[in-house]
């Protein structure tokens, strides 16, 4: 039986990436303005001001969102006899406003402060503050998308934006 | 009996418009679509006293809350697919069962025929429009009769 491992956990990630990585925004998210609430789903009736964080897609339910989704896998290095591999995984950290005055004289500026805190959450990274991830990249060459459509027209409410990241991360085959 | 404007909570309609932020919603703002809901209600149902002795009080609330909720999110009128779904199935389901709620009803309703009284002409000519036959026409006279 093959032994496939993470070095730092000396075990194969327990968890997915983007349930990884959306607990981890939420525990250093320190914007007020949305502001998170006591847990990563906040209460539709106490919190109703606060940003829902989840893995996946939105789910429409609030006003602010951030979600978050694994898209790509790539093999960067490997080792020869394929004992190590260094990966890297993208994800789209997708930050999502419902906002009527988006467009009014004073645009409503929650989206970009959500973008803001994402990046600087994202810079201030420290090795293996996820156990077995050894950095947050910003993906390239698109690292911050605002989301538009063609349909899009001066009475657009939904506002989107996708922050482009990697996670980069080793893998050891000791069998 | 004064009728109340609205009988569903404010709270539990901002969080069926999706948790609108106090930023795009006072609380006062919601209720004015509670109360065109309420009214909506009123004009489908022929009733509005609704309150909570009859058993039906608490779908009625639901549709309201639904109805009000599809108003705010109206003002979301970005045309997203999103937005629109949600409303088109809030007012489905509101109408729906509001549709429901009248056709299975046992109200008594109140009487609606009205009765209409009126004299026929008894001067002449006026009185050949009701009696054409034997209306007799006044006729001015010098001679005593």
């Amino acid at each position: 039986m093959s032994t496939w491992v993470v070095p730092e956990l000396n075990a194969d990630f327990s968890n997915d990436f983007e349930d990884m990585v959306i607990s981890y925004i939420f525990t250093k998210w320190q914007e007020t303005d949305p502001a998170k609430g006591a847990n990563p789903q906040p209460d539709t009736q106490t919190e109703t001001n606060a940003i829902s964080f989840k893995p996946g897609f939105p789910d429409y339910f609030r006003s602010y969102e951030c979600c978050c989704v694994q898209t790509l896998t790539q093999v960067i290095e490997q080792y020869s006899g394929k004992s190590r591999f260094v990966f890297t995984t993208d994800l789209d950290v997708m930050l999502r406003m419902k906002r009527i005055e988006r467009d009014a004289a004073s645009a409503d500026p929650q989206l970009d402060n959500m973008e803001r805190e994402i990046i600087r959450i994202m810079t201030h990274y420290k090795h293996n503050d996820i156990p077995g991830i050894k950095d947050l990249l910003f993906g390239s060459p698109d690292s911050l998308i605002r989301v538009y459509n063609a349909t899009d027209n001066y009475a657009k409410s939904d506002w989107r934006s996708i922050v482009k990241i990697k996670v980069f991360y080793e893998k050891q085959n000791l069998t | 009996m004064v009728d109340p404007l609205f009988i569903s909570d404010t709270a539990e309609v901002r969080r069926l418009a999706r948790s609108a932020v106090t930023n795009d919603f006072t609380d006062a703002q919601i209720i004015i679509q509670q109360k065109a809901a309420y009214s909506d209600i009123i004009i489908q149902t022929h009733k509005s006293d609704w309150s909570i002795l009859d058993n039906r009080f608490y779908k009625i609330q639901k549709i309201e809350q639904q109805l009000a909720a599809a108003y705010v999110l109206e003002y979301y009128g970005d045309g997203s697919l999103e937005t629109l779904n949600m409303i088109a199935a809030l007012r489905t389901e509101a109408n729906a069962s509001l549709k429901i709620t009248v056709e299975s009803g046992s109200d008594v309703e109140s009487d609606v025929s009205i009765s209409i009284v009126a004299s026929d002409y008894e001067s002449y000519p006026a009185s050949l429009q009701d009696n054409p036959y034997t209306a007799t026409p006044y006729r001015s006279t010098t001679n005593w009769v």
